[in-house]
């Protein structure tokens, strides 16, 4: 580019031109403002965003110190407890030792799915059975609730 | 100033000089002092404290109707979407990431000219009306030499005039790119197109720009 402006003087013409209006646009003097634009008490009042605006803009700030942890927790419980209450006490050592004893033999005749449980082996009950894994469930869906209010309230409250 | 009927007819919440950096020295926020002052009174700002943030309209209002009114060549429309830009501001405050406040507030403005120039598509007015009158005269002390003054009017006319006819994409680039100092990235950002489309429009604006002025730049080779 500088070896095109040396050579070329019609190049060189233009470029100096731009940078005269450059420099002539970056130091021009501007009109003056016509009026004040202070906020009048009355501006503040009207303004002044509900309480609970505020709150929601506050959330997933850097100065929102609260519901980062809460969701955490809510989810890190709320993952504990399902996995507490739907993974029976004493799976792990039978799925090293004795996995195919729970398979009902009848349906590996028939030519069934193989990995299809028998009812009476199952050891833990349903979810909607068990208030432990309903508790569970309803933390982790808190936790989920709190970390989707954390990225969409910012978004809401924003100023464009 | 004081014909504004905003002024006239309400109480206005401040009536005293903002802080300067060294009044708020002893406090421990981290940063540069203007930027610590600025975050010390959006602060208080925050919690309601409207002479906190009038200072802030104080300290801002003119650099920030001085970027405005070079997008928008209409002092009084000019004017109108700084106020906005004010309104909105004070309105989201609880929205303030942090960093600059005066980054902060001048993105703000730049959305509320960019509002006031796709308005004004809908109902054009005469650019700069005023070009003639005295608003545009210096403030004292800036120059002192006569011819100074009367070349420097001159070629302040001679742009604004030349900017006001180019369109109003192309003037907001050159602006924020050369005035302002943002990135091609920035104000691609800022004004919601590609990065090829900025680099373009400062190009096209400053070839037109060139040419509006063609009969007039040994005003600018001096």
């Amino acid at each position: 580019m500088p070896t095109t402006i040396a050579s070329c003087p019609s190049c060189g013409a233009i470029h100096s031109d731009l940078l005269a209006i450059r420099a002539a646009i970056r130091h021009a003097w501007v009109p003056s403002r016509p009026r004040d634009l202070l906020l009048t008490v009355a501006d503040g009042a009207r303004l002044r965003p509900a309480r609970w605006r505020l709150l929601l803009a506050a959330l997933g700030t850097p100065r929102d110190a609260v519901t980062r942890p809460l969701a955490l927790s809510l989810t890190g419980l709320g993952l504990w407890g399902l996995l507490l209450t739907r993974i029976p006490v004493g799976s792990f050592g039978a799925a090293t030792a004795g996995a195919p004893a729970s398979v009902n033999p009848e349906v590996y005749a028939a030519g069934g799915p193989i990995a299809t449980l028998n009812v009476e082996d199952r050891a833990a009950p349903p979810a909607d059975e068990d208030p432990l894994a309903g508790l569970a469930a309803g933390l982790l869906a808190a936790g989920g609730a709190v970390f989707l209010l954390r990225c969409v309230a910012p978004r809401a409250g924003g100023v464009r | 100033m004081l014909d504004s009927p905003r002024l006239t007819s309400a109480s206005i919440a401040v009536r005293r000089d903002p802080p300067t950096v060294e009044d708020l020295r002893s406090t421990t926020v981290p940063v540069d002092p203007v930027q610590r002052r600025d975050l010390i009174l959006i602060e208080r700002a925050r919690s309601g404290d409207l002479d906190a943030f009038n200072d802030l309209v104080i300290l801002y209002q003119d650099s920030l109707f001085a970027l405005v009114v070079r997008m928008v060549p209409d002092r009084d429309q000019a004017s109108d979407a700084v106020q906005e830009a004010f309104f909105s501001a004070y309105r989201n405050l609880a929205s303030f990431r942090g960093g600059s406040v005066k980054s902060w507030l001048n993105r703000i403005c730049v959305n509320a000219a960019m509002d006031t120039q796709r308005a004004k598509k809908r109902r054009p007015v005469q650019p700069y009306p005023e070009l003639e009158d005295e608003s545009w005269q210096p403030k004292a002390g800036d120059e002192v030499d006569p011819e100074r003054i009367v070349v420097h009017a001159e070629r302040s006319r001679a742009i604004a005039a030349a900017l006001a006819r180019i369109t109003d994409d192309q003037r907001t680039a050159i602006v924020l790119y050369d005035v302002e100092g943002y990135d091609y990235g920035e104000i691609a950002e800022m004004t919601g197109v590609s990065l090829g489309t900025v680099k373009s429009r400062i190009h096209r604006g400053r070839l037109s720009l060139r040419d509006l002025l063609s009969d007039r730049m040994e005003l600018f080779r001096g």
